[in-house]
């Protein structure tokens, strides 16, 4: 049967465990390294360069912080024994204390206890840049473009064009294609612009041949892409295309009857060859009985019908005359009707040319349906 | 009338028929206050007649074919000239030359009726027809018909000269009313020796009304 052991024997053990020489070592390091600083404040540079060494030795169990520290005040300790003339080794001893931590910085407290403290530093510095502050973590946000379209423009026919304004959230490559509205495979125009920022697609309303575009009805659509790949679209916006209506002259109407001077002129008297007609008939009337035979004739009496058919075919004649008319051809009256009409052809093809000038030049309206 | 239909009223019926495709249809009728003289064997008759007609003509184009007719009857005058009923028929197919001058053939024929027979001349020959304008719708017109073929049968008698004149005027109204009054002139001189020859002579004023159709 065991029996426990006095209290007199556990502090005796706990003592020999506290005074072995791993943690005196320990617990010197420390030590060795604030006596150091108390030799150098005491201008004992080269105790406390020994003590630093000490306590920077391989076996030594200082902590980073505490081997730090001592590196430091072991780089000052050197220069202050060596007068300045050990900066190689000062830089060394600072260049070892920044490889455990690239972000130290000399203190000033420490830097003033000797003047050649900070350039040494700054040397080791040279060998052991700072390091490169970690980047923020960036958000990932999801790739979108801003469109703005004219909702109801109108534009001049020359040099009118039709602006597609496109904002991505980051650079990218935006695409925008025009065709019909019906017939999406027939590109009538299409633009390829890297746009950061802002850009803005300016379609002239013209197709690949470049004439405008007849009235109807035509796609936009627009893709983006940016720099990680990522697509935006196609987004597709329809936009309705007229030519405003222009204010053309009418066409003059066709003259009438009336503007027309009458080219046969109708005379309140028949031609003087009436009178020459009736006299003829009435002669012939008068003389057609003596182309009987005369021997049967002779002796017989004048035949007196003959005689009143002549006087009534001369009395024809003089009628004929005084109630005829007579139809007159005007060539100076035709002359003007001709000019007439050459001058209302004339007006009419100005005003059809003014008018296909004005149909030409009318404002083309462009309008976004959806 | 014997029962036989008048030349003019067969004519008219033939108008009418053709009438459908003519351009103008022209139907009058006419009276000849003929005076008819004879000289044969020296002496000289002379007696009148109011013989009464009519005219019918159809126009194509230019071509015109007329058909013209009178009938009465002469009053005796003497043992030479004894009571005669005659009747006139001419055909006559016109081309018009000019707007004023027309020509063509004609053929005519002139029945003879007396208690001593029949006799008939069938003249053939040529016509020359001047309508000239005078205003107003008064026409002055002419006509000449020469006849360089004409016999008389069954004697068989020739003509020579044998023509037909005439002149006159005529009125022809918008509506196609139409009247003329004129003077004709019928010549025939029989062959012969001079003491035998025979001369016959018709003239007279010719009036007549009637209408003139046109499509």
């Amino acid at each position: 049967m065991r029996r426990a052991l006095p209290p007199i024997l556990v502090a005796i053990a706990a003592l020999c465990v506290a005074m072995s020489p791993a943690a005196a070592q320990q617990t010197g390091a420390s030590r060795l390294i604030a006596e150091a600083r108390q030799a150098i404040e005491d201008f004992d540079a080269e105790s406390a360069y020994r003590l630093l060494q000490r306590a920077l030795d391989q076996g030594s169990d200082a902590t980073q912080a505490e081997r730090l520290r001592g590196l430091i005040l072991l780089g000052i300790s050197a220069l202050m024994r060596s007068d300045g003339a050990d900066r190689i080794g000062a830089r060394q001893a600072f260049e070892r204390a920044l490889r455990l931590n690239p972000a130290y910085d000399l203190p000033d407290s420490l830097a003033g206890l000797h003047s050649d403290a900070r350039v040494a530093f700054v040397e080791a510095r040279q060998l052991v840049p700072l390091p490169v502050p970690a980047a923020a973590p960036v958000a990932v946000i999801p790739f979108a473009v801003e469109l703005s379209l004219a909702a109801d423009t109108t534009l001049p026919v020359q040099a009118g064009r039709f602006s597609v304004r496109v904002a991505p959230n980051r650079p990218a490559e935006v695409i925008a294609v025009v065709t019909p509205a019906d017939v999406p495979t027939s590109i009538l125009w299409a633009d390829t612009q890297r746009i950061r920022g802002a850009g803005v697609h300016q379609w002239d309303l013209r197709s690949r041949s470049g004439d405008l575009v007849p009235e109807g009805r035509y796609a936009i659509r627009l893709r983006a892409v940016d720099s990680l790949n990522q697509v935006w679209g196609p987004v597709e916006r329809i936009i309705a295309v007229s030519r405003v209506p222009a204010d053309t002259a009418a066409h003059p109407a066709p003259l009438p009857r009336s503007a027309f001077r009458p080219e046969t002129l109708t005379l309140r008297r028949g031609s003087p060859s009436v009178l020459l007609v009736g006299a003829g008939v009435g002669a012939a009337a008068f003389l057609l009985p003596t182309l009987g035979n005369p021997q049967l004739n002779t002796g017989a009496s004048r035949d007196v019908t003959a005689v009143a058919v002549a006087g009534v075919a001369s009395v024809a004649g003089i009628v004929g005359y005084l109630t005829g008319h007579r139809v007159r051809y005007s060539a100076e009256n035709a002359r003007a009707n001709a000019e007439l009409r050459r001058q209302h052809e004339a007006r009419r093809a100005e005003i059809a040319r003014s008018n296909r000038a004005l149909i030409a030049a009318a404002p083309i309206r462009v309008r976004l349906e959806r | 009338m014997s029962g036989r239909i008048p030349a003019t009223l067969s004519f008219m019926l033939v108008a009418a028929a053709t009438g459908a495709w003519a351009q103008t249809l022209e139907l009058s009728g006419a009276v000849f206050n003929a005076q008819h003289r004879l000289l044969y064997q020296g002496s000289t008759s002379e007696r009148s007649a109011v013989m009464i007609g009519g005219h019918g003509a159809v126009t194509l184009g230019r071509i015109g074919l007329s058909l013209s007719g009178f009938q009465g009857s002469l009053g005796e005058a003497g043992p030479a000239s004894p009571e005669t009923k005659v009747r006139i028929t001419s055909v006559v197919l016109t081309i018009r030359t000019t707007p004023w001058l027309s020509l063509g053939p004609e053929a005519e024929a002139r029945r003879f009726e007396a208690d001593a027979g029949v006799t008939t001349w069938v003249m053939l020959g040529a016509t020359a027809r001047l309508s000239l304008a005078m205003g107003g719708g008064l026409r002055g017109f002419g006509e000449v018909s020469l006849f360089p073929v004409a016999e008389a049968k069954p004697v068989g008698e020739t003509m020579s000269p044998a023509f037909r004149a005439a002149v006159g005027i005529s009125f022809s109204s918008p509506s196609g009313f139409e009247a003329r009054i004129g003077y004709r002139l019928d010549r025939f001189d029989f062959s012969g020796s001079a003491t035998a020859s025979r001369l016959e002579q018709f003239r007279g004023l010719v009036a007549g009304v009637g209408w003139r159709l046109r499509r």
